[in-house]
């Protein structure tokens, strides 16, 4: 019980120590460099990112990001299901699902956005190459959970001759349902990460990733570090949101009733 | 339930080469033998849960297996139900001596309550044929000797036939119509008759090999 407190405090102490550290190192960058147009001060910073807060544009511009991110994560998400049920129920079709997926892992991200800008508008560039990025990612993810299904107990199904619904509703859903959360809370995080990338690199209108470049070209530092801070809390708060949701439906599969 | 011309290996590893032999269905036979011979092979064979060369009866089975194989996120009582809503669990569970776990989950329970829990689960489910494979390991003895009953008078009520795999000679002479000894993918012994006699019998055939 003790222990378990400890970890608890630790858990709240660690991270903050972290975050502070971070902080100080920054700040005494700042110090030494001395040149706000190269490193801002942090309060600079923590002030720009109100003035942000309290823009229409940036709102708006936070909100195409998202829906981007949002419409790619599905893309990813539903395509990689796709592989994974191919692999695992085509055995003669493994061999290409492997390519395909090493060919995405392999794949120059900032040359497929110049090759997808001819060919497309910048918005689909960015999603596309989004999907191609997180793809893999996802696909291992969702197999790696599936791994969890105890073929013993399918085989004992079998034998007790319980319908495929049945299974699917008391063994193989609640199984699948806390991995696949922790999934989308991951691969939405680094999705995010990857659409404001790919909005950079495509020059995306209306886009966190077109405000970061505008931020650089008039070297508005302090908005390109309030952007790069606010993308990163939204990355970290989205994942961890998703992991303790797990943890939670996992908890609540084992309550006592 | 008649086995015919059976043969199973896995890889190099023949188990089975040309086995057959037929289970009288409305008997308790126990299979006996060393680790390695094939016992549970034998099982998943009738189950039909691998892949096999010959001709085996189609006939529904129930099976407790080697590992219990319970669903870890349902209850005691849940997992029962699985295979067949149709009785009051409750009371089944009382038999068991597990009436107060019936809202426990599977990890809450010792591995010797677990055990019974599976046994219970195949009894429950109607079939032509019930498989057990070592059913009463993890079990102390005086509970061991409880369920060696329960199953007894289970085949009485039932007629089934049942199929007991097992290392252990008390368990062979106490509830066998017929034991089989498994050797070397063959059938070494045959005892049609169970006496007095019988676990002697056993012994020096054990300890002569």
């Amino acid at each position: 019980m003790k222990l378990k407190k400890t970890n608890k405090y630790l858990n709240i102490i660690l991270p903050l120590a972290i975050i502070l550290l971070f902080v100080g190192v920054w700040f005494l960058s700042y110090v030494v460099v001395g040149e706000e147009i190269i490193i801002p001060s942090p309060i600079n910073v923590l002030k720009e990112i109100f003035l942000l807060f309290g823009r229409w544009y940036f709102w708006k511009c936070l909100a195409g990001t998202l829906l981007r991110a949002l419409c790619a994560f599905c893309v990813s998400f539903v395509l990689a299901w796709g592989l994974v049920l191919i692999f695992k129920f085509c055995p003669n079709m493994r061999l290409c699902v492997r390519i395909f997926i090493s060919i995405c892992r392999a794949l120059p991200t900032i040359a497929i956005i110049l090759i997808l800008l001819l060919w497309t508008t910048s918005n689909v560039a960015s999603i596309s190459v989004t999907i191609f990025v997180v793809l893999p990612v996802i696909f291992s993810s969702i197999l790696d959970s599936l791994d969890k299904i105890d073929p013993q107990i399918i085989d004992m199904f079998r034998v007790f001759k319980i319908s495929k619904k049945t299974q699917m509703q008391k063994y193989i859903i609640p199984q699948l349902i806390p991995s696949t959360i922790e999934t989308i809370g991951r691969g939405f995080s680094l999705n995010l990460k990857l659409i404001v990338a790919s909005e950079v690199l495509a020059g995306v209108a209306k886009s966190i990733g077109s405000m970061m470049s505008q931020s650089k070209i008039y070297f508005e530092t302090a908005e390109l570090f309030a952007l790069v801070i606010i993308t990163i809390i939204l990355a970290v708060l989205i994942e961890l949101v998703f992991s303790r949701f797990a943890q939670g439906v996992k908890e609540n599969a084992f309550k006592k009733r | 339930m008649l086995l015919k011309n059976v043969k199973k290996s896995y890889g190099k590893n023949v188990v089975f080469e040309d086995f057959s032999y037929e289970f009288d269905d409305h008997k308790i036979t126990v299979v006996l033998g060393g680790s390695g011979v094939g016992k549970t092979t034998l099982l998943n064979i009738i189950a039909n849960t691998i892949d096999y060369d010959g001709y085996v009866d189609e006939k529904s089975v129930s099976y407790v297996f080697q590992e219990d194989r319970l669903i870890p996120n349902l209850t005691v009582k849940e997992n029962i139900e699985l295979v067949n809503n149709s009785i009051d669990v409750v009371e089944k569970l009382n038999e068991f001596e597990l009436g107060e776990y019936e809202n426990k989950y599977i990890q809450e329970l010792s591995a010797g309550m677990s055990r019974r829990v599976s046994i219970l689960r195949a009894l429950v489910h109607t079939a032509d044929i019930y498989l057990m494979d070592e059913p009463f390991r993890n079990l102390d003895y005086s509970l061991k000797y409880k369920l060696m009953d329960f199953v007894k008078d289970f085949h009485k009520k039932n007629n089934a036939g049942i199929i007991i795999v097992t290392h252990d000679i008390d368990v062979a002479t106490y509830l066998a119509d017929k034991i089989i000894v498994l050797g070397n993918g063959k059938i070494e012994k045959e005892i049609k008759t169970i006496s007095k006699n019988t676990r002697e019998q056993l012994l020096k055939f054990f300890i002569s090999k």
